[in-house]
């Protein structure tokens, strides 16, 4: 019916909340998980390949803030490739995207796994499961985790974003005390030599690439750019503060961590940090009280991030039903629980897969991988966008120094899968195979290629032209702009 | 219409049926009316998309409450998909200009309204609103003070409710259709939803809780927490 009634969709994240997401979502396995593998291939240079991280995380930042700006909806990085790029990068990305998540989301849960096994051992829970079950105390754990987070999120709860918040604040105060109670405890020639023996400088590339995983978080603000209050300001200052502060923690943590306690005693360690915990804060003479502190971080920290990305990946399923990638009916919302229940019981089921047949650092991998396939294309999208001047193409916020940023981002991005194993640089090749025959086989007859790089390539016909160019409204204050409501 | 008249903001839910009670809207017939249509939007899921499943059904029920005004209101309709209804209601309130936020109730006949008075600063809005809406309704008006037990000169109450009567008198009210009541209260909220209890609306004003009842509860949020009956809340918007 001819309807008077506007529609409108409420922005209510500030800027606190938007940067809570992304920390949330990132400050974790970086710090309760990998610092024991880090430092067993680096040792105190791993602090380094953490800052490398970050710095590659940053670049991505940045032209995904722009990107967000100009495209404000659901889907994230998928979205702004597809739109950039068309759907044949759009389905690599959107499979990427989804499984790169569910392989990320695998790794924290087997992480969480590692914290609850000697809780579990220590209360006599075990009760012989491990006997019978050819799985590892933390993959345990880390099914049993993941079997609640998709139940919660299948059966829909409210509040888990106030939740969240509380959660972060926590997770920050836990950590703040143990830098700086650590920072004074801290003996230098802990920290020497800074590289390790064996390989020296040349291993700090591979533990970049081992780390990446812990950075994953800040493309979820993104995802939510539409639900940001003035995005053009908080959206950019929410992604790059919260890989800056994350960035920081894992640097200062990891030196903190092998300033106290020796190489030896870490290295490959699953949970290193209360390893660590139990010497500052044994310093003070309250060792048990770190342990427990540090043990609740980590719990706080996996699960907050292994919730955030299940929810991430239904948002990508959702975004390819509604342009044509996938069938909606994945994403279709259940009448009573009102959640997309389908997508999440089957990114649930495939993290449960990547559980049971992974070991830690592989899933940690095999999700960096497929991100820094998205992350690469993401940055060849705002090149793409920039370089067709793009219809419409509007952003709030311009990525600085353009085009360094993006080559950059684009370049890093891919060059960092060259140091990954064997194994998950054939996953990136397999997933690209199989978005290609994915669009071949299914999107293709399907949908029309309305991206920037085809119309730059085949401009449409001048009369089915009806959008107005909006770069002609160059200088005469006219900034009101028409625009779709979905971008 | 009166040019005066207050914008009055009606938040409905409109992913369920409930729907204002239409003697409420009689009432508010001298009022412009924004009615706001919320869909609650879960964590789980984006609102676009709840907005492309819908947004259809979410227009149909706002219009639907709309066609029940009575014939020559001033009712604009807006749907929007939230996670948070309070934020919605304070930024659609601050956009519209809305004086007055209704939270609708199932009510019988408005015959009798109830004016909880505190000395603060929106009094006079409080009254001017209560003023206009009662002109075209035969309803009666209560004034109600609670003072704080011992804290306050009794005399103190009194003088304000004076002051009140003579205000809704000199805005046209016939003065048999006010009543007002004193009473020394160990707990105002208890004491308020007590004397309520017999009226059908409640007109209180919204006030910057103090920090400590910013982790009790404030009494007006505490009154429209226990009340049974609609309450309209007149926004402090000096603040």
């Amino acid at each position: 019916m001819a309807s008077e009634t506007e529609t409108q969709l409420e922005r209510t994240l500030g800027l606190t909340e938007a940067s809570m997401i992304g920390v949330g979502t990132m400050v974790g396995a970086g710090i309760f998980v990998l610092p024991g593998s880090a430092a067993a291939l680096a040792g105190p240079a791993s602090a380094a390949a953490f800052v490398i991280a970050g710095g590659i995380a940053m670049l991505t930042a940045l032209s995904a803030s722009e990107l967000a700006t100009a495209m404000p909806a659901s889907g994230g990085p998928y979205h702004f490739i597809n739109k950039g790029l068309g759907p044949l990068f759009g389905s690599i990305a959107g499979l990427g995207n989804w499984l790169g998540l569910a392989f990320a989301t695998a790794f924290y849960a087997v992480g969480f796994g590692n914290y609850v096994a000697p809780l579990a051992a220590g209360l006599n829970l075990n009760l012989g499961i491990v006997a019978a079950v050819p799985l590892s105390g933390a993959q345990i754990g880390g099914v049993v985790a993941t079997s609640a987070f998709i139940a919660v999120n299948y059966l829909s709860t409210d509040g888990t974003g106030d939740l969240q918040n509380v959660i972060v604040i926590v997770l920050l105060a836990i950590l703040g005390l143990f830098m700086a109670l650590g920072a004074t405890q801290v003996r230098f020639a802990e920290l020497t030599p800074f590289f390790p023996q064996a390989t020296g400088p040349s291993a700090i590339l591979p533990t970049t690439a081992l780390v990446f995983v812990s950075y994953l978080g800040f493309a979820q603000v993104a995802t939510v750019a539409g639900e940001i209050k003035e995005p053009s300001t908080n959206l950019p200052r929410a992604m790059v503060g919260s890989v800056l502060l994350v960035t920081v923690i894992y640097a200062v943590s990891m030196l903190v961590l092998l300033g106290v306690v020796p190489l030896d005693r870490v290295a490959g360690e699953g949970t290193a940090i209360a390893v660590g915990a139990r010497a500052v804060f044994g310093g003070f003479g309250i060792g048990v009280v770190g342990v427990g502190l540090l043990t609740f971080g980590g719990l706080l920290a996996t699960a907050s991030s292994a919730n955030a990305s299940v929810l991430s990946a239904s948002r990508i399923n959702y975004a390819m039903g509604r342009d044509g990638l996938m069938d909606q009916r994945l994403s279709a919302i259940h009448d009573r629980f009102n959640t997309p229940y389908r997508s999440i019981a089957l990114t649930g089921a495939l993290i449960l897969v990547f559980i049971v047949a992974g070991r830690v650092n592989a899933l940690a991998k095999a999700g960096s991988v497929l991100h820094l396939l998205v992350y690469g294309l993401l940055n060849v999208s705002l090149i793409a966008m920039r370089e067709t001047e793009a219809m419409g193409y509007d952003p709030g916020f311009e990525v600085p120094g353009y085009p360094v940023v993006p080559v950059l981002g684009a370049l890093l991005s891919f060059g960092l899968i060259g140091f990954m194993d064997l194994q998950q640089i054939l996953l990136a090749g397999a997933l690209v195979v199989a978005g290609v025959v994915w669009y071949l086989a299914y999107v293709r007859k399907r949908v029309e290629d309305t991206s920037a790089l085809a119309r730059y390539r085949s401009p449409p016909d001048v009369e089915v032209e009806v959008e107005v160019d909006f770069d002609l409204s160059t200088d005469d204050g006219a900034t009101t702009q028409e625009r779709g409501t979905d971008v | 219409m009166n040019e005066f008249a207050p914008t009055v903001l009606v938040p409905v839910d409109v992913s369920t049926d409930e729907r204002p009670d239409p003697d409420l809207l009689d009432l508010l017939r001298p009022a412009r009316v924004v009615l706001v249509g919320w869909y609650p939007v879960p964590d789980q899921v984006a609102p676009e998309q709840m907005r492309d499943e819908h947004e259809g059904e979410a227009v149909e029920r706002i219009e639907n409450v709309a066609s029940h005004f009575p014939d020559g209101s001033d009712v604009e309709t807006l749907v929007v998909f939230t996670r948070d209804r309070s934020e919605t209601v304070d930024r659609v309130a601050e956009e519209y200009g809305a004086s007055v936020i209704v939270v609708p109730r199932d009510v019988r006949v408005v015959e009798r309204v109830f004016v909880p008075v505190r000395g603060d600063v929106n009094l006079d809005r409080i009254l001017s609103i209560v003023a206009t809406l009662l002109a075209e309704s035969e309803a009666s008006v209560t004034l109600f003070h609670a003072a704080p037990a011992g804290d306050e000169d009794p005399t103190v109450g009194q003088t304000l409710l004076e002051g009140a009567f003579d205000r809704l008198t000199d805005a046209g009210v016939d003065d048999d259709r006010i009543a007002t009541a004193t009473v020394e209260s160990e707990s105002p909220v208890d004491d308020i939803v007590d004397a309520a209890r017999n009226h059908d609306v409640l007109v209180i004003g919204e006030t910057k809780p103090s920090l400590i009842e910013q982790i009790l509860g404030d009494v007006p949020t505490q009154v429209i927490k226990r009340s049974e009956s609609p309450v309209l809340v007149v926004r402090d918007t000096d603040a």
